[in-house]
């Protein structure tokens, strides 16, 4: 069978390469210690022709002429050419490249040797992917490259933030995401054991090239790829695990949820859940109370263990003018409640490369995804506000309502009765996403020196979604009188078409590779929803809108939206080298776009590098193996800002018409009288850096140093009195920080260990808003200011400096004229100007979601057929507002997390920072923002620990070696933090709401390599 | 042949380059119809500005629940209700606490919806004067342009009784140069305006305008003299007054219960009032109402319908004062106290329920009561309509029902007033006569100022304009709200400390001559 296939695969291209002479067999083996190496890639010299080493490092090429000459070429080494002279048996031993790790990275429209360039671009193997359990591509860039911050989000599929080096833009700059060179804007789709490597653009003089859409940084994936003469692999690669929650944040029960109430003189809330539900006696500070029976723990009810499962099974291979992997993969996740709340998602993959002569080379890659998420509602929060007074059910079975206990209004609900129905197990969402791209190399000149290359990518979307409400009743606050249906489809179309023609050369003592490119982009993107009314429910068959059985029109709505973007560019590189030891590298990239006023934007980039260690006054000491010097700078655009602005607007529809007497409509309009034009917003960035190698080899350190302010920051300011507003060209943000990585590696005999981390610290500061002298964000009770030296989105509000003891403390603080109503036990506020008075000019800068640092460590040992390591993540110096808590301001009516309860000032002397019981609830307390409210988000977490154990050529008859690995590994087994929330990982400007919890993961699984 | 080949590879690159990259480039916006494109040469679509305007006055802005909370709680009859934990910061309001009041959510909402108001009503005008270049017929262009400045003029005067000085708004100031204006200065622009605009406006029956319920040459009258009677300016007022009333177009609706009800809408008493209509479908679309009734209902234990099966009760989010129904008691009222105020554990005329108040609330009263405030256990009664009204299927507190903004018992008891101020005490007395005796009361002599306060707290409490704060404050009788009441310091809301992050002017003296003159 699987000959049928290769035979298949390589008909057309079966070639005239038959001087059979002798056939060469050997070993290949590291010149530094000695051990076989399995991969290297070795190819009679002018041919096609070639094999690669196996698991144990043997090859065997035959048909080899005996004047032939092999080459001998594997990352990391240095390539060897070695005359056959008639031996059929070569033994080689291949020695560390000079250079170190030469490995060849992926720059964007090209690739380099990681020793030429001049910008830091970290790259993370599939290796270290697979380590991980890594059930999204995205995730497993978290704490293993420094300057580059990944907040997690716990739903089943969904995609971290992922910030890198720092927030430069108010538009929201998310990174770039090139796969083989097509651009997409997240990773969902992609299967992490497709991937090959994973490498970060992070400074602006590697991501210019990217021009008007890098902003954010550019996150590059290779995805595998058979390699020539490799023969075949399959692999397959399976684990199962579960998935719980942790970290969860206590909740009172009904006897302190009762306490609090009495201490606030609230009693009489309890009243209604006794007189229903029962109540039983409590003793409260010696006095007698009746509390309710009703006790319930809501996390009980909702929550329960999720599972992970993932299937991928692939084929990848080569022969001499071929090369295929094709592959398919099956993961899902359920959530951690107790709902139908899962994400699964099915990939094909197809990629063929072709050299039917020696000039040309034609490929094409095919990726079909296939997603279904059933959405969990927005229960968390529900979570957190449901009083413990209200049981699950009555009686008689039915959900319990509220409204009876007095819950009005506000958020309190029975979480479990709206998950049931909100969710109704009827809301789906499905994305069809077809991607594929054809490219072609013509080499105009020999080996390599003039390529022609041209690629044409589709990326296209599709996703429709169902959501469903069926009629229930709860209670008149949790109901639903009229069941609604909901679909849409989404379709996306993304068209790329890259030229690029590369020049490498080398004269002597300089090489030159030269680029220039050109490219084309347009998106369409259009989407189309409907929804009905009385549409029958309870089995999903039944769920169209045919089936309605309201007989107005009204009750149908229909709407559709689009968009659309053009893009074109065209870039230029230029890498010089002199002696590989001083290396310049400029790019150039102009993007013209539809999108602002100003079409034309230019982005230059320049770069120069030493490397030290090869001069000749370096060779006599052998402390430093390799030392490099780099330094750069460059400029690059955001086009993340929405379209619409730029343009006047009118408004129509039911809300701009009035119904005069006889309920006669007047169709009118109202319109927007505010227009800008706009400029790019651009960033401009100096990165200076040093690598170094020492102690042969084994100690690697590489220290970078950035410095990058976005300038024109394109920034949404309010108009007159806070009535909309636009964006304008406004104000200049900096970002700078300093980045550290160490790694050792060493083998002693059969144990081989490798520990490295990283640490980034950042710096964010806004330098000038164009006049403006501070921007606010958020709403008056959460208010983030960004103002000229503070960090942006800053929170904003008086600082806490301990709680009132006494009478005495008050008066002797306030102007008790002004501020009647606080008591002994209330917080007290730092008074700035000292006038007794606290209003907004107390307010001063609380912090910002920003942390000063990031690390990420990991350990690796590997003994004989073990493998262990565990790899940790943390962040530091972020400060997060708790939302939970804040919302207190509005509704004060709902439960209180444990830490207030056992927190609480009960008084003097109690605790000199937590408010009393009737403080909680008391509008001095509540608003504004208040440092109360704004926690420390640092957290460490161990992300992974996994022990693995490989059986080496337990199968017959691999053509390359078979191995199996199994493994056990925890995911996100620990975290410790202080913040009072599901998780301090909290995407966005800091506000923790009802986040979703990230899960641990306890997974076991197995992989066949034959 | 090589270098043949590699130039002409490199010159069909560069075409591909140069060629066609700004056409490619020039795409228009999906989906959206840019304002240029309106047609201003058909003027057959003049009127469509101005509905925007009615529309957008009709959305939230002027009827915002928390907005009339603002309004209504510092008067010396209004309690805060619903329970202790719901808005627990609006609690600060009744007591003039303002201090912890300029972050809350509902102050700037307060300021928001009316200056938001105000600048749809600048860009309305600018409209119109786009249309008004193809038109000879400058009659309709100032009629309509009228419409629009009335309600501009609305929203400036709220503000300035609300917040005292307050900015003259125009959209060529550059951000951060925003200054407040004194408040007589505010007052003498909103006068000055209803003058200008009164004789532009159609002098018939709102009733019976070809729009129903459009802004009358009297709407502009009636708030001419509200606005005068703020600043003292007794001739404006007395002379707005006269006019209304002299026009001989309206009359006083016999039956003062069904006012309120459906009954009352466009009935001839209504000078101005808001159209809100559910089109009597049960699904659909209906007027943005948002919870004015609902909010200020009354609140049903457990949130219990009226009828026991489909009908969520209010909020209970204002709640009399016992010192109101003393005093309503003592002047003998009959139709305005049952109209205004009505009992737990009894029946509506119509026949719907009206239950215990509700634990939670209770405890609020208690706790009032135990503090010495006087509040009543009765609930709000005017915002209520009753169940048999309402569109089956559609049910909420309240329904759909028109908000009366001006009536013309208020029109008789300013005039009356105006007399008073001018010619001293009864000279008002016919007036104030005729208001008393559709609500069944005999008629009285000698009427004083202090005879229209109370007159217009037993005709008018509990309505759109919140006048009884209003009054104390304008008549110099503050003190009738209590001993937390500070004259000269609690007239004015503090100005919303998101507004004064947004433009740092405000909370700067203000500075004259900034209003048009």
């Amino acid at each position: 069978m699987r000959k049928l296939f290769m035979m298949l695969l390589c008909l057309p291209l079966m070639a005239n390469t038959a001087f059979a002479q002798v056939t060469v067999t050997g070993v290949v083996t590291s010149a530094d210690d000695g051990y076989t190496l399995p991969g290297v890639t070795i190819v009679l010299k002018g041919t096609f022709a070639g094999t690669i080493t196996d698991i144990n490092g043997r090859y065997s090429l035959p048909n080899v002429p005996a004047g032939g000459t092999l080459v001998f070429s594997f990352i990391g080494m240095r390539t060897q050419e070695v005359a056959v002279e008639g031996r059929t048996t070569i033994n080689i031993a291949l020695e560390m490249d000079v250079i170190g790790m030469d490995e060849i990275v992926v720059i964007g429209y090209g690739t380099a040797r990681s020793s030429d360039l001049t910008a830091p671009i970290p790259v993370i193997d599939a290796q270290q992917i697979v380590r991980n359990v890594a059930t999204s591509a995205a995730s497993a860039l978290q704490g293993s490259v420094p300057g580059v911050q990944v907040v997690n989000r716990g739903a089943p599929g969904s995609a971290p933030e992922i910030i890198i080096r720092g927030i430069g833009s108010m538009q929201g700059a998310q990174p770039l995401y090139v796969v083989d060179g097509m651009f997409y804007d997240n990773l969902n789709w992609l299967s992490p054991n497709d991937i090959e490597s994973i490498a970060v653009l992070k400074d602006a003089s590697a991501a210019s090239i990217y021009g008007v859409r890098a902003a954010g940084g550019v996150i590059m994936v290779t995805t595998k790829q058979g390699r020539l003469n490799e023969g075949v692999i399959i692999e397959y690669e399976g684990y199962t695990g579960i998935n719980s929650a942790s970290n969860l944040m206590l909740m009172s029960n009904t006897e302190q949820y009762s306490t609090l109430l009495i201490e606030q003189g609230s009693y009489s809330r309890l009243l209604p859940s006794i007189e229903i539900w029962g109540g039983r006696p409590f003793t409260h500070n010696g006095e007698q109370y009746t509390i309710p029976v009703t006790d319930t723990d809501w996390y009980n009810e909702l929550l329960s263990t999720g599972q992970v499962m993932n299937h991928s099974l692939s084929l990848r291979g080569g022969s001499q003018r071929t090369t295929y992997h094709v592959g398919g993969s099956y993961f899902s996740e359920t959530g951690l409640l107790k709902s139908d709340n899962r994400f699964e998602r099915i990939n094909m993959k197809a990629s063929l490369d072709f050299k039917p002569y020696n000039f040309l080379e034609m490929g094409t890659n095919l990726v079909v995804n296939h997603n279904l998420a059933r959405d969990e509602g927005s229960v968390w929060g529900g979570m957190y506000t449901a009083v413990p007074i209200i049981p699950v059910r009555e009686d008689d079975g039915d959900f319990a309502g509220v409204l009876q206990a007095g819950y009005l209004v506000g958020p309190v609900n029975n979480p479990v009765a709206s998950l049931f129905y909100n969710t109704g197990n009827f809301n789906i969402t499905r994305g069809l996403n077809l991607m594929y791209n054809a490219h072609a190399n013509v080499k105009i000149l020999g080996d390599d020196r003039l390529v022609f290359r041209t690629q044409f990518s589709h990326q296209l979307r599709n996703s429709n979604y169902r959501t469903y409400t069926p009629v229930f009743y709860v209670d008149e606050k949790l109901k639903n009188e009229n069941s609604s249906l909901n679909k849409g489809h989404n379709e996306y179309s993304s068209i790329h078409l890259d030229h690029t023609l590369t020049f490498k050369e080398r004269f002597g003592r300089h090489n030159v590779t030269a680029m220039a490119g050109f490219s084309t982009r347009q998106v369409d993107a259009r989407n189309i929803r409907a929804s009905a009314r009385d549409v029958p429910g309870g089995v999903e068959e039944y769920l169209y809108f045919f089936n309605s059985t309201n007989p107005d029109p009204a009750s149908y709505g229909v709407g559709d939206g689009g968009f659309a973007e053009r893009g074109v560019s065209f870039f230029g590189r230029f890498m010089y080298n002199y002696n590989d030891r001083y290396l310049l590298n400029a790019t150039f990239r102009g993007d013209g776009t539809d999108k602002y006023s100003q079409t034309w934007g230019y982005f230059p980039s320049i770069g120069v590098g030493w490397i030290v260690s090869e001069e000749a006054f370096m060779a006599n000491q052998n402390i430093l193996d390799r030392l490099k010097l780099r330094a750069s700078w460059g400029q690059l655009g955001n086009n993340a800002v929405p379209r619409e602005s730029g343009s006047r607007e009118i408004f129509t529809g039911f809300n701009n018409s009035y119904v005069f007497g006889n309920n006669m409509i007047l169709p009118g309009y109202s319109s927007s009288v505010f227009f800008n034009e706009l400029e790019w917003e651009v960033l401009d960035e100096t990165n200076a850096g040093v690598e170094i190698s020492t102690l042969n080899y084994r100690l690697f350190a590489e220290i970078d140093w950035f410095y990058k302010v976005t300038k024109n920051a394109a920034i949404w300011t309010s108009n007159l009195m806070g009535a909309g507003g636009l964006i304008r060209n406004a104000g200049e943000i900096l970002n700078t920080g300093m980045e550290f990585t160490v790694r050792w590696r060493e083998k002693v005999g059969e144990f081989g260990y490798s520990i490295s981390s990283n640490l980034s610290t950042l710096r964010n500061e806004v330098l000038t808003l164009g006049g403006q002298p501070y921007i606010d964000a958020g709403s008056g009770e959460f208010r983030r200011r960004s103002e000229p030296g503070h960090p942006l989105y800053s929170y904003y509000g008086y600082k806490v400096i301990g709680v009132y003891q006494n009478q005495a403390e008050i008066d002797a603080h306030l102007d008790r004229t002004r501020h009647p109503q606080v008591e002994p036990g209330f917080l007290k506020y730092e008074d700035l100007n000292g006038d007794g008075v606290i209003d907004e000019k107390d307010r001063q800068y609380l912090g910002a979601n920003i942390p000063k640092f990031t690390y990420g460590g990991q350990i690796a040992l590997d003994y004989k057929n073990f493998d262990f390591s565990v790899s940790v993540y943390g962040v530091h110096g972020n400060k997060l507002i708790n939302r939970l808590r804040g919302d207190r301001a509005w509704h004060a009516d709902y439960n209180f997390d444990l830490d207030l309860y056992q927190n609480r000032w009960t008084g003097e002397g109690s605790t000199n920072s937590y408010p009393s019981a009737k403080g909680l609830v008391n509008s001095w307390n509540l608003s504004p923002l208040t440092s109360f409210l704004v926690e420390d988000g640092s957290f460490i977490r161990i992300q992974n620990i996994t022990l693995g154990y490989t059986l080496r050529n337990l199968l017959p008859g691999s053509e390359s070696g078979s191995k199996i690995r199994l493994r056990f590994a925890a995911q996100n087994p620990l975290a410790f933090f202080k913040f009072n929330g599901f998780t301090p990982e909290v995407t966005g400007q800091g506000e923790a709401a009802g986040v979703y919890p990230i899960p641990t993961s306890f997974v076991f699984g197995i992989n066949i390599t034959y | 042949m090589k270098k043949t080949f590699i130039t002409g590879l490199l010159a069909v690159f560069l075409l591909f380059i140069s060629n066609g990259c700004e056409d490619f480039l020039d795409k228009a916006i999906e989906g959206q119809i840019p304002l240029e494109q309106i047609d201003y040469t058909d003027t057959g679509r003049m009127y469509e500005p101005v509905a925007g305007i009615y529309g957008r006055a009709n959305d939230n802005n002027l009827h915002h629940w928390a907005n009339y909370c603002m309004m209504i709680f510092r008067s010396d009859f209004v309690f805060k209700g619903a329970h202790a934990n719901d808005q627990p910061i609006m609690e600060d309001i009744q007591d003039y606490k303002y201090e912890s009041m300029r972050n809350a959510w509902f102050v700037n909402n307060l300021w928001t919806s009316h200056f938001g108001l105000i600048r749809d009503c600048d860009a309305a005008l600018e409209e119109l004067s786009l249309f008004a270049k193809h038109t000879t017929d400058q009659n309709r262009v100032n009629q309509y342009k009228g419409e629009v400045r009335f309600f501009r003029a609305l929203a400036y005067w709220r503000m300035a009784r609300i917040y005292g000085d307050v900015p003259y708004y125009n959209r060529n100031i550059v951000a951060g140069a925003l200054r407040k204006s004194p408040r007589e200065e505010v007052y003498q622009y909103v006068l000055k305006e209803l003058k200008e605009i009164a004789d532009h406006l159609p002098a018939q029956h709102p009733s019976r305008l070809p729009n129903i319920g459009g802004v009358t040459k009297w709407a502009a009258y009636m708030l001419l003299a509200k606005a005068a009677a703020d600043v003292q300016d007794y001739p404006t007022m007395l002379s707005a007054s006269r006019e209304i009333v002299q026009s001989g177009l309206f009359s006083l609706f016999p039956d003062y219960y069904n006012l309120f009800k459906k009954a009352g809408e466009f009935c001839d008493e209504n000078i101005f009032e808001m159209h809100h209509t559910d089109f009597g479908t049960s699904t659909g679309s209906a007027t943005q109402i948002d919870q004015y009734y609902v909010a200020h209902g009354i609140k049903q234990q457990g949130g219990r319908r009226f009828d026991g099966a489909g009908f969520n009760s209010g909020w209970g989010f204002s709640m009399p004062a016992q010192k109101y129904i003393d005093m309503m008691q003592t002047r003998g009222e009959g139709i305005r106290l049952q109209t205004a105020i009505i009992y737990p554990n009894t029946k509506t005329a119509e026949g719907d329920s009206i239950g215990r108040i509700p634990a939670d609330l209770q405890a609020l009263l208690d706790r009032y009561n135990a503090q010495g405030r006087g509040a009543a256990n009765a609930y709000w009664f005017k915002s209520y309509l009753p169940f048999n009204q309402q569109t089956p299927g559609r049910y909420r507190y309240g329904g759909w029902n028109n908000v009366r903004i001006f009536r013309y018992a208020e029109a008789l008891l300013l005039y009356a007033e105006a007399l008073i101020h001018t010619s001293g005490p009864g000279a008002g007395d016919a007036y104030i006569n005729q208001v008393r005796s559709r609500a069944g009361m005999p008629a009285i002599s000698g009427a004083t100022i202090n005879d229209i306060i109370d007159e217009r707290a037993a005709e008018l409490e509990f309505e759109w304009s919140a006048d009884r704060f209003f009054d104390l404050i304008r008549l110099d009788r503050t003190d009738l709200l209590g001993p937390n009441f500070i004259k000269g310091q609690h007239e004015y809301y503090p100005i919303p400390t998101v507004q004064i992050d947004l433009q740092p002017g405000l909370a700067e003296p203000p500075v004259p001559g900034l209003f048009p003159k």
